[in-house]
């Protein structure tokens, strides 16, 4: 993977970036076009170079967990998705390659999913990460209709189209809960319950750079609105206060890790609204500093909690003599992430801080430069265990493997080496990859002389020692910041608590409820359907009633009265049976033998499982005969109804066609002579394989319900 | 409960005249009324007489397999005469003439199809009633 990102380097950066195109859904106009231009190679590269340290890595790490092979599995699919991010051109494939990082990260960060911790945090990443997915799918659908290009490189610069403001808000949801700016920054600490090979890849490497990566692929075409840099910068500048509070406040090795994640997201996101070429410049070279030093200190944050199963940094120390190798990554990284001389962090630094100088407020600078003391104290934090004066768990440590030590030695190393070598590093990696972003590449160097930053920066310096020195003074004074985790979790408890009561209406749990909806729902849509579909049809009410039609009607309205009224059961089942008598006598009359045989049988049945089932039951004699009105309205209305559509049923002319139909075709197709058993079994035999079906279920019902009416009465005896 | 020679006796005859009689409604049901579906009603009804003559127990015994054996058998006979025509049509039917010398025997897959239906009617019946009878009975020794 590492070869062929680097064997398309060559032709990128000569300006003619190799792209791939097939059609994925034509019909809807989908390709997926992959384009591999300098920038995109730059951190497909990073990708793919750290991708493979942290595979040896968590091999060893997990150990013979059962799940390690279903995490390299999802961190190759994550490798995949995150290439397809950075590489897409086609804007669709971009927001599909987005979610799916969004859904492997779920999945990892919840691998042990045994954890509620972990389950809790893989969910609140999940629900921010998607958030800024549905806004990326918005803006995309915005960006293609607008321009009627659905392809990054081809898009033009969009500054005076009316929808570009919500496109710039959408762009910016999606890139700022992505890279866990503020106020979605509180998903990132919750996420460092992965294994920390996962959250040194996803977390601190790749994934959460997704939105600084948007944001620069945008910068070409929506940073000319008159939004595009005070929105990001202080949307940056309160990360980074935040971030401030919440390094003095941790404790955790990697939820410190964690915090300076957020703020290095921020400083990039800061760099990319500030705008100027040499800002961009900076962001890139920023990027690939801090890839090449977070990812080995979150590996040796892994290694001590893999030696001494502890990550608390006030219960670490001592650790230098046990762990030689990992305090060299440790010390290699945190140079680096200090910014100190000879590392690609100093680069960077110096850069950021002469960014944030030419920016007009010195406020901001005076933030950036705040940010950068503050690293420095996660940064002095970090070798507490190595040099601290705790000793108490490092009797037991003892020297990872060499499996896990040479990835994250390499990747420091990478940090040290690029950062000396600064020139050949310029030429093929960070100059194609910001001309590709639209600007002019600047000459990189370690020393620039003595200009202002540089004293800006041993300014810093100072003032993070400072802060180091006093910080268990700092810890107590502090506050814990308000930050979105308070309003997630309003919403989330909301929406629950939404649920719970909807279905304490919806499901209360009574039948006679249950029953009472069904009915006058069914009766509402049939009295609409009459009115606004039917409206022409008026039941013609005179209809020729026989003699036998009209006793059988009479039976069944007398025998209906006595089972509402019958004081007793034996004497209800009984009229109920009479009134099924009443219909079979309807079938008769209208010459269905068929069907009146069915129904006599059904009705003996019915009143015989009736007494079965009610004969041990209590009469419920001496209870008065209570007429509740609102039953009273539903049956009422469920007569009136059925008479409606009874009505409206006769008096509708069907023809002839239907049962004309069958009654030619029963013998001569169906080879019978019983027209409804030949439709039963032959013309509509799936409408019968269904109903034995449904009654199949019934059955089924009953059994449970009645297994369970048993179980019970068992435990009660 | 108390047994009677007069329940005895009849229900030995009652039980198979229903047997016989609910068989021949399903062979007959495809000219003449009758049917798989009252076929099957009616032998359940058999199973109902003597579950409340005798109990469920007895009942079951004279079913001889569960009733879910009898639904599961009956759908599967369905589907299965469902798919004799399958290159057709799903449910297309089949028939054959037979020529016994003094009469005609006609049969076809709608008779297999009809014959599932018997089957699930009186598994899905029987299961009702035996499920109750052994309730209410469980409910009375709770007493």
């Amino acid at each position: 993977m590492v070869g062929l990102v680097i064997s398309l380097l060559e032709p990128a950066s000569k300006g003619s970036p190799q792209s791939l195109n097939f059609e994925w859904i034509p019909q809807l106009g989908l390709h997926v076009t992959l384009r591999a231009d300098s920038f995109g190679l730059f951190i497909a590269l990073i990708i793919t170079v750290i991708g493979a340290g942290i595979f040896s890595y968590t091999s060893e790490y997990m150990g013979d967990d059962s799940g390690t092979g279903s995490i390299i599995g999802w961190l190759l699919f994550f490798m995949a998705s995150m290439l397809g991010v950075v590489l897409a051109d086609n804007i669709v494939l971009l927001f599909v390659s987005w979610e799916l990082t969004s859904i492997s990260s779920y999945i990892l960060i919840g691998s042990n999913h045994r954890d509620p911790e972990a389950r809790a945090g893989a969910k609140t990443a999940l629900l921010v990460t998607a958030i800024g997915g549905l806004s990326l799918l918005a803006a995309v659908v915005l960006l293609g209709l607008a321009t009627g290009v659905w392809n990054l490189s081809e898009l033009p610069p969009m500054h005076d189209h009316p929808w570009v403001l919500s496109i710039f808000i959408l762009i910016c949801l999606a890139a700022f809960s992505k890279s866990a700016q503020w106020p979605f920054c509180f998903w990132l600490p919750g996420a460092m319950a992965a294994p920390t090979p996962i959250s040194a890849y996803l977390h601190s490497a790749t994934m959460v750079k997704a939105g600084v990566i948007l944001l620069a692929r945008m910068h070409p075409i929506l940073s000319e609105h008159a939004a595009w840099t005070p929105t990001l910068v202080l949307i940056s500048s309160a990360s980074m206060i935040v971030v401030i509070f919440a390094i003095l406040k941790a404790t955790d090795l990697k939820a410190l890790l964690a915090h300076s994640t957020v703020g290095a997201l921020a400083l990039m996101v800061c760099l990319i609204g500030i705008g100027t070429s040499y800002a961009l410049n900076a962001m890139t070279v920023f990027l690939l500093a801090h890839a090449c030093y977070k990812a080995p200190l979150f590996l040796v944050a892994g290694s001590i909690d893999h030696a001494v199963h502890n990550r608390n940094i006030n219960a670490l120390g001592g650790l230098a003599n046990k762990m030689p190798y990992t305090t060299i990554t440790a010390c290699l990284a945190g140079i680096s992430m200090m910014g100190l001389p000879p590392m690609l962090g100093f680069a960077a630094k110096e850069m950021i801080l002469e960014a944030g100088l030419s920016y007009a407020p010195w406020l901001i600078a005076l933030i950036t430069v705040l940010v950068t003391a503050f690293v420095m104290v996660a940064c002095c934090v970090v070798l507490i265990p190595a040099f601290g004066k705790n000793q108490f768990l490092a009797k037991k440590a003892h020297e990872s493997p060499w499996s896990m030590l040479v990835p994250m030695l390499l990747i420091s190393l990478i940090g040290l080496f690029s950062g000396l070598g600064l020139s050949p590093l310029e030429r093929y990696l960070i100059a194609p990859a910001v001309i590709s972003l639209g600007v002019k590449p600047t000459a990189l160097g370690l020393w620039h002389g003595f200009t202002p930053h540089l004293a800006l920066s041993a300014l810093a310096i100072l003032a993070g020692w400072l802060a180091y020195s006093k910080r268990h003074v700092l810890y107590k004074r502090i506050p814990i910041l308000p930050s979105g985790l308070l309003i997630h979790d309003i919403i989330w408890n909301a929406v629950l608590g939404f649920g719970r009561s909807l279905t304490r209406i919806i499901q209360n749990g009574s039948l006679t409820s249950y029953l009472g909806t069904t009915i006058i729902v069914t009766c509402a849509l049939i009295l609409y359907a009459w009115v606004q579909v039917d409206a022409p049809t008026r039941p013609s009410l005179v209809q020729k009633i026989t003699l036998a039609e009209l006793s059988a009607g009479l039976l069944i309205m007398a025998s209906s009265l006595a089972t509402a009224f019958a004081r007793q059961r034996l004497p209800a089942i009984a009229a109920l049976g009479s009134m099924g008598m009443g219909m079979t006598l309807f079938f008769i009359v209208s010459q269905a033998p068929d069907l009146a045989l069915t129904q006599f049988l059904v009705e003996i049945l019915a009143v015989v499982l009736l007494v079965v089932a009610f004969r041990h039951l209590p009469d419920f004699v001496g209870e008065p005969i209570k007429i509740q009105t609102g039953r009273l309205v539903i049956s009422a209305l469920t007569g009136l109804t059925m008479m409606v559509l009874t009505l409206v049923a006769l008096s509708t002319d069907y023809g002839q066609r239907v049962s004309l139909w069958h009654g030619l075709n029963a013998l001569k197709q169906g080879h019978g002579a019983n027209v409804v058993n030949v439709i039963l079994v032959d013309f509509r035999a799936l409408d019968t394989l269904g109903e034995i079906t449904v009654l199949s279920i019934a059955a089924l019902g009953v059994g449970v319900l009645m297994g369970s009416l048993k179980q019970t009465k068992k435990e009660a005896t | 409960m108390k047994s009677s020679p007069i329940l005895d006796i009849t229900l030995r005859w009652l039980v198979v005249l229903l047997g016989i009689v609910s068989f021949f409604l399903l062979l007959r049901g495809h000219d003449e009324p009758g049917g798989g579906f009252s076929g099957g009603l009616l032998a359940a009804s058999a199973i109902i007489i003597v579950t409340i003559a005798y109990g469920a127990d007895a009942g079951r015994k004279l079913l001889h397999f569960q009733p879910l054996s009898y639904i599961a058998v009956g759908l599967l006979l369905s589907v299965l005469a469902s798919l004799f025509q399958w290159d057709t049509a799903f449910m297309g039917s089949l028939w054959i003439t037979l020529s016994l010398g003094f009469t005609t025997l006609k049969i076809g897959t709608p008779l297999l199809f009809d014959l599932g239906v018997y089957v699930v009617v009186l598994g899905v019946v029987s299961s009702f009633v035996l499920e109750i009878e052994s309730v209410v009975k469980t409910k009375k020794e709770g007493r």
